[in-house]
């Protein structure tokens, strides 16, 4: 399953609110990441 | 859709794990995991819009509601009904125009603020213009400082500014010449009054029966006429999308406490009964005595807030039946009072006509510095406040021949709340004798809320107990639920108790009215929660 492809219309209302909850989580987990790598880059360079 | 929200956190699993073994060591793996994250972000960013955009359009489509026209059109029927039954009962001329409301305020306010006692003074000249009255500067005529200060400041009014500099230098200079200036004019208000008064008596008289002509009803006719509507609108305001929502929005009623289980638990609290065991006929039969329990408990906890004035009330009729029995004088203190005041009245104005000043224009500053004329205007001024004395003697004597005229011991609680709520003056005194710290303010918002009450509320307990009924309204009210199931004990009628039923016996009656709008409990979580996210 694509993640850009959930038909969200087929979500209750608490499910919606619960899967935007995680998905926001996880970009937050991603933007940590992406930082720490990137200052892991910076140093190696 | 529980088999799709499964396969998205799957999916974000999996994802996870993906970022957290793919190799970091190295330049080139570096590269690759800032790229596989980047990829990442763009789509679940582009899946996150997706579900926002969701999200805000349910909780559009949710609270796209407005309040039932019914209800303005309602509430606008019962203002009329209102001032048609204020015209027509039984106070005097003299609470109708509220001035009772007025020389109160006027003798309080400017120990506060100057611009509410200039309002009030306005006020007072609006209010004897609406019964016909025109007065101006020229009837304050019982001192030269009375008729000064009120020919700036309608002058001022006039010109749309009664609080201009003008109007508080006046107040300044005729202040230090007579601090007893607002004393002056509290006198000469009621003294107009006194001069119009069968004027305006015979205004109100011409009101009832214009009115009881288009209304084409007695008075209880039209009193019960306006009950129904309250009823119809109350019935309408409790099932009302909009207004539910305010309320969730205002943080009157809490969602929490709106979760089924806690439900089920106050159910089973009030009634020992499992909500989910009773059938459809037990169930719509116990929430009609949910209901009306609801309404009961919150005539009696708003009863026992204002019962100090029942206090107050039953108090005097106790002293004066006392003193009935003693006094065997031919005069009533009422009648003394009256003849105090004109006597008084007569002097004030002999000891003006001394001083030479003719109520034309302005008094003769050069008079005033006269030795003569000085001690007759101390002398002058001395009267007045005597008077003022004796006027407020006879606004307790007023209550008190009210209070004897029409109650006795077939009179009802709410009776006696009437009488109570009709005398402004006696009112603000009790209110004071309850509450030593309240403000002006407060004190003017409680007598508004008390007479509020009176008006506005559909009563069923308190219009029919008797002052004269022996048992506790408490256990009446409990005895009577008691018989249809209900949990209730004299505990939970207690002063520290009483709060906690009330809330209980809400939340369920609220809980059921919900039900009945469009909204589920599920719907107005779903709201309260992206209202936060979306910070509407």
């Amino acid at each position: 399953m694509e993640i850009k492809d959930i038909d969200v219309s087929k979500l209750e209302n608490e499910e919606l609110l619960n899967v935007q909850k995680q998905i926001q989580n996880f970009l937050k987990f991603l933007d940590s990441e992406y930082e720490n790598i990137k200052k892991q880059e910076e140093e190696n360079s | 859709m529980k088999e799709l929200v499964e396969s998205i956190e799957k999916q974000i699993d999996v994802d996870k794990e993906v970022i957290t073994i793919l190799p970091r060591k190295g330049i080139k793996a570096i590269k690759t995991l800032l790229g596989t994250i980047k990829e990442m972000q763009e789509k679940y960013e582009y899946a996150n819009q997706l579900l926002l955009k969701d999200i805000e359009e349910r909780y559009n489509e949710l609270t796209d509601v407005e309040e039932n026209e019914e209800i303005s059109k309602l509430e606008e029927e019962i203002l009329k009904l209102d001032v048609a039954i204020k015209n027509t009962d039984t106070r005097s001329s003299f609470e109708k125009m509220r001035l009772d409301k007025i020389v109160y305020n006027v003798n309080g306010y400017y120990k506060s603020n100057l611009e509410r006692l200039n309002k009030e003074l306005i006020n007072c000249v609006k209010q004897f213009e609406m019964v016909g009255i025109k007065i101006s500067a020229n009837d304050f005529n019982i001192s030269e400082y009375a008729q000064e200060y009120m020919g700036i400041l309608l002058q001022e009014a006039y010109n749309g500014n009664i609080n201009s500099d003008k109007v508080k230098d006046t107040f300044e200079k005729i202040y230090w010449k007579c601090s007893e200036v607002v004393s002056h004019l509290y006198v000469n208000i009621r003294l107009i009054y006194d001069k119009y008064e069968n004027d305006i008596d015979r205004y109100y008289q011409y009101k009832i029966e214009t009115t009881e002509k288009q209304l084409n009803s007695t008075s209880e006719q039209v009193e019960e006429t306006k009950m129904s509507l309250i009823r119809r609108k109350n019935k309408i305001e409790e099932i009302d999308n909009k207004l539910i929502l305010n309320k969730f929005y205002s943080g009157l009623l809490n969602i929490n406490d709106y979760k089924e289980n806690n439900y089920e638990k106050i159910y089973l609290d009030l009634t020992s009964k499992n909500v989910k065991e009773l059938s459809e006929e037990e169930k719509n039969e116990m929430d009609e005595n949910i209901e009306k329990l609801n309404d009961n408990l919150t005539e009696y906890s708003k009863y026992m807030e204002y019962k100090f004035l029942l206090d107050g009330v039953l108090k005097i009729r106790e002293d004066e039946l006392k003193a009935q029995q003693k006094s065997k004088d031919k005069k009533t203190n009422y009648e003394v009072l009256k003849d105090e005041i004109r006597k008084i009245t007569a002097d004030i104005f002999k000891l003006n006509n001394k001083l030479g000043k003719v109520s034309k224009g302005f008094f003769g500053i050069k008079a005033l510095n006269d030795k003569k004329n000085s001690s007759i205007i101390l002398e002058r001024n001395d009267l007045i406040l005597e008077l003022k004395k004796v006027y407020m003697k006879l606004d307790d004597e007023i209550v008190k021949r009210a209070i004897m005229k029409n109650i006795d011991e077939t009179s009802s609680i709410l009776d006696v709340l009437k009488i109570a709520s009709y005398y402004y003056g006696f009112m603000a005194k009790e209110i004071i004798k309850k509450y030593p710290e309240i403000t002006d303010k407060e004190l003017g918002e409680m007598a508004k809320n008390i007479r509020d009450f009176i008006t506005f509320s559909v009563f069923s307990v308190i219009n029919h107990i008797k002052i004269s009924d022996k048992k506790e309204l408490s256990i009446i009210i409990k005895d009577r639920y008691k018989l249809f199931g209900m949990q209730l004990s004299k505990e939970n009628f207690q002063e520290e108790n009483i709060d906690d039923l009330v809330k209980k016996v809400k939340i369920v009656n609220n809980y059921n009215n919900i039900l009945k709008s469009k909204f589920s409990i599920k719907d107005l979580e779903y709201i309260i929660t992206t209202k936060e996210m979306l910070k509407r």
